[in-house]
């Protein structure tokens, strides 16, 4: 009984803090909805980035390339045809007339995530470690450089204009609640479980026949098309898609979020990612000019991104696992609540995130004293 | 101390791990064990000492551990499984050595599987499980190889 | 320009990247641990060139020099002495978040554009002109890089300090129980490692006299992926794959067409990522060396 409280508990946390600021969302003014709209879809994107690097204690600066892929595809093919052949006259011929509806445009956005995905997962996911963070991070320049520059599939220098904007407030949350049921979805898999193992502890999970490779594989492409879905909502958010907006800046933000949430849990992205949103879009906002009580303050531009970068620093040397200590929500209150002689919450909790620091998981300093 | 499985810097040469061992002296006194000594114990040890430790054969690197350790001119020699996957032959270049850095007045405190021959190397012996003390063996005492086997073993 | 004059040029941009992993391979070999900071040590390097505009060249490299070492040191200080014996992946990111703040203070204090640098610009008249086009500031690299490099391994192989270097770099847990005093190590590396960044400073602001506040990450990036292109457990092997990314990166920039030179980036990063895929512990690793990967 218990352990299905627990379960429901897992699933229902997160999305009850989607539910809360979308409620509190809803109440503001529109401009300020925006700013909801764009955290929610942000979250989404560090949902994507959780369900391989949470599960699998793999590092990955790429999948905001898959972010990028499906911000693109969706907004060129949602965009007016005529716009495309004003902006974009090299496009391939089927990119410049083919139109699809923006509910079309998501599920695109996704099988073109997952789709580059797996293409990417195939060539580096038998990398791990350093040399897998270095790859993704090429993936992501290499991403950026041909969306920048190669007019037959994008408008170049150019941004994507003229997007249908549909990506409202509620439809944000709904995003990203899809997003957030998806990976917990996954994590109910056997595969996901096994993936799981090999992050405690690579050596023993091969020993006993699991392949890393095939569970990273599957963990990449799920992620590639959440992030795939998530840049689709965020064209429709924006209207608008230009490369530099899916790229460092944005890698940098989603990872941080993570981090600062706490890696190993799905509600410690959901929750990393609206905490760190709400702050950033504070001292955006703060950066050009906010009234605090009678005060008129303004913050000077690039301050919010050195305090994202130290709170970040702060929370990984202080608490390596995260706000959340990457604990699933209320898992501490159901397996160290009153009723601790009940056995099957007891294990699985400790199986599945145990105190010890495994060596596996890269986000989780071991004090050598 | 000489940690078990040697740890030796194997991409180093042997000078170069003998010169770390000394780093630990303790300084205002005038060693005991210095250099010269430690090469008369172990005059092998001159012939590979530019060659890189890690090239060497077991029982040669545990002499190395052992020169390394006693080049801190300790007053109390740890020794973690001294002959663990050493040869034979190998083991006993070992023990000998030991009984010859005793007799220069350094203690030394040995953790060893090698049940029968620590025990007859040893002024004391403790045969421990659990944290227990299940067998105390001193010089002199006819050890029983029945009961050793039996304390070892747990029953 | 002739293919040799190519060659040439990439020397140069070899050598900054090659200075660049050197700081990289220190601290990693003996900590096994990434600081991606080091670019913005590379950047504070570069602006203090702009701070001190107006003094003599000499004041202006002691001071450079100077404050990247104090830098460095003080990223060590507060940063990886708290993170003592967490893993490489959780320093990368924990730097990685630092040069993202410090990049937004540069921002903040010198603004966004950039500032204009001019430091010893003389340096890149020619020495030989016509096809060859060696210009001065690349013998200058050569000398300053050879130099370093070559007092880096006086300082690895011929002191008491460096062989205590070698031995932590190699065994963490032993160096420390023979008695080698790993705080003393760990600071000779972040000292070399600043005054590295400093030399880039000087050398890469001669050639390029624009300090934006982007330069250290820019530098960084490519000299990380250099180094553990190299095999970063081996500082050798790590200056050599800097000096290839960059080698490599500049002749690309030469010889492929002016039109396709936006996908520049494109290239270097393929060549990054079949390097890694075809040899994981480094283009410079043995096949089959029992090395640990990393």
């Amino acid at each position: 009984m218990r352990s299905k409280f627990r379960l429901v508990a897992e699933l229902v946390g997160p999305l009850a803090a989607v539910a809360i600021v979308t409620v509190y969302g809803s109440t503001m003014s529109i401009a300020q909805q925006g700013n909801v709209t764009n955290i929610l879809v942000t979250a989404t994107i560090v949902v994507a980035l959780y369900v391989f690097t949470g599960n699998s204690g793999v590092m990955s600066f790429g999948q905001v390339s898959f972010v990028a892929v499906g911000a693109f595809a969706a907004g060129i093919l949602t965009s007016p045809t005529l716009s495309r052949q004003a902006n974009m006259p090299s496009l391939f011929k089927f990119l410049g007339t083919t139109q699809i509806s923006n509910f079309d445009s998501l599920l695109l956005g996704a099988g073109l995530g997952a789709l580059f995905a797996l293409l990417v997962g195939v060539v580096l996911l038998r990398l791990s470690g350093l040399s897998a963070g270095i790859a993704t991070f090429a993936v992501l320049e290499i991403t950026y450089d041909v969306l920048s520059y190669w007019d037959k599939i994008g408008p170049g220098v150019m941004p994507v204009v003229l997007v249908p904007v549909t990506t409202t407030l509620v439809m944000g949350a709904l995003g990203l609640g899809v997003a957030i049921a998806v990976a917990f979805a996954y994590q109910r898999t056997r595969s996901c479980r096994l993936l799981r193992a090999t992050r405690e502890d690579a050596v023993a999970a091969q020993g006993i026949g699991i392949s890393i490779f095939q569970h990273r594989l599957i963990a990449f492409t799920i992620s590639g098309a959440i992030a795939g879905f998530a840049g689709a909502l965020f064209v429709h958010e924006l209207g608008s898609i230009s490369t530099g907006q899916v790229y460092i800046d944005l890698t940098f933000a989603t990872l941080a979020m993570l981090v600062v949430g706490g890696t190993g849990s799905l509600w410690g992205a959901v929750l990393g990612g609206i905490a760190l949103g709400v702050l950033e879009t504070f001292l955006s906002n703060a950066e050009n000019g906010v009234a605090i009580g009678s005060l008129h303050v303004t913050l000077p531009n690039g301050l919010s991104v050195v305090i994202v970068g130290v709170i970040m620093v702060v929370v990984l040397i202080f608490a390596p696992r995260g706000i959340t200590g990457s604990h699933e929500f209320l898992e501490r209150f159901f397996s160290h609540g009153p009723a601790k002689t009940g056995t099957g919450t007891e294990s699985e909790s400790t199986a599945k995130m145990p105190d010890e620091e495994p060596p596996e998981v890269p986000l989780s300093p071991r004090p050598t004293s | 101390m000489v940690p078990e499985g040697r740890h030796l810097f194997d991409t180093m040469s042997v000078k170069d791990n003998l010169a770390l061992g000394m780093l630990a002296r303790r300084r205002g006194r005038t060693p005991r064990i210095d250099e010269r000594w430690v090469a008369e114990l172990f005059p092998i040890i001159g012939e590979f000492a530019s060659r890189r430790a890690g090239l060497l054969s077991g029982g040669q690197q545990q002499l190395v551990a052992i020169a390394r350790a006693l080049l801190s001119d300790p007053d109390l020699l740890l020794l973690d499984e001294p002959s663990l996957g050493l040869a034979p032959v190998a083991v006993d270049a070992v023990f000998e050595a030991l009984e010859r850095i005793r007799a220069v007045g350094v203690a030394i405190l040995l953790v060893e599987q090698r049940a029968q021959r620590a025990t007859d190397f040893c002024e004391r012996g403790y045969v421990l499980s659990d944290g227990e003390i299940r067998l105390e063996v001193t010089e002199g005492t006819s050890e029983d190889p029945e009961s050793l086997m039996a304390a070892y073993f747990g029953r | 320009m002739s293919w040799i004059g190519h060659l040439v040029n990439a020397v140069s941009l070899g050598v900054v990247y090659g200075l660049v992993a050197v700081s990289v391979g220190l601290v990693f070999g003996v900590l096994r641990q990434v600081n991606l900071a080091q670019g913005e040590v590379i950047a504070l390097g570069a602006y203090s060139l702009w701070m001190t505009r107006d003094l003599p060249v000499v004041v202006r490299i002691v001071f450079c020099i100077a404050l990247c070492v104090a830098m460095s040191l003080v990223i060590q200080v507060i940063i990886f002495r708290p993170l003592r014996g967490a893993s490489a992946l959780t320093t990368l990111i924990v730097t990685f978040g630092l040069s993202y703040a410090l990049e937004g203070v540069w921002t903040i204090v010198f603004g966004t554009n950039g500032q204009p640098v001019s430091m010893l610009s003389s340096l890149n008249n020619l020495v030989v002109g016509g096809d060859i086009g060696l210009r001065w500031i690349t013998l200058v690299e050569m000398a300053v890089g050879g130099i370093f490099f070559a007092v880096l391994v006086l300082v690895l192989y011929g002191s008491k300090i460096g062989v205590m270097m070698r031995a932590t770099a190699e065994d963490f847990r032993t160096a420390r129980l023979v008695g080698v005093r790993i705080d003393r190590v760990v600071t000779l590396a972040f000292v070399f490692g600043g005054v590295s960044a400093a030399m880039v400073a000087i050398l890469f602001t001669v050639q390029t006299p624009l300090v934006t506040p982007t330069l250290g990450f820019n530098l960084i990036t490519l000299g990380l992926v250099g180094t553990v292109l190299g095999g970063i457990d081996r500082l050798g092997r790590a200056t050599a794959g800097g000096f290839v990314v960059g080698f490599v990166n500049s002749l690309l920039g030469a010889i492929i067409p002016q039109e396709l030179l936006v996908f520049l980036p494109m290239l270097t990063f393929m060549f990054v990522i079949v390097v890694l895929v075809v040899r994981p512990a480094g283009l410079f690793t043995p096949k089959g060396s029992n090395m640990e990967r990393v």
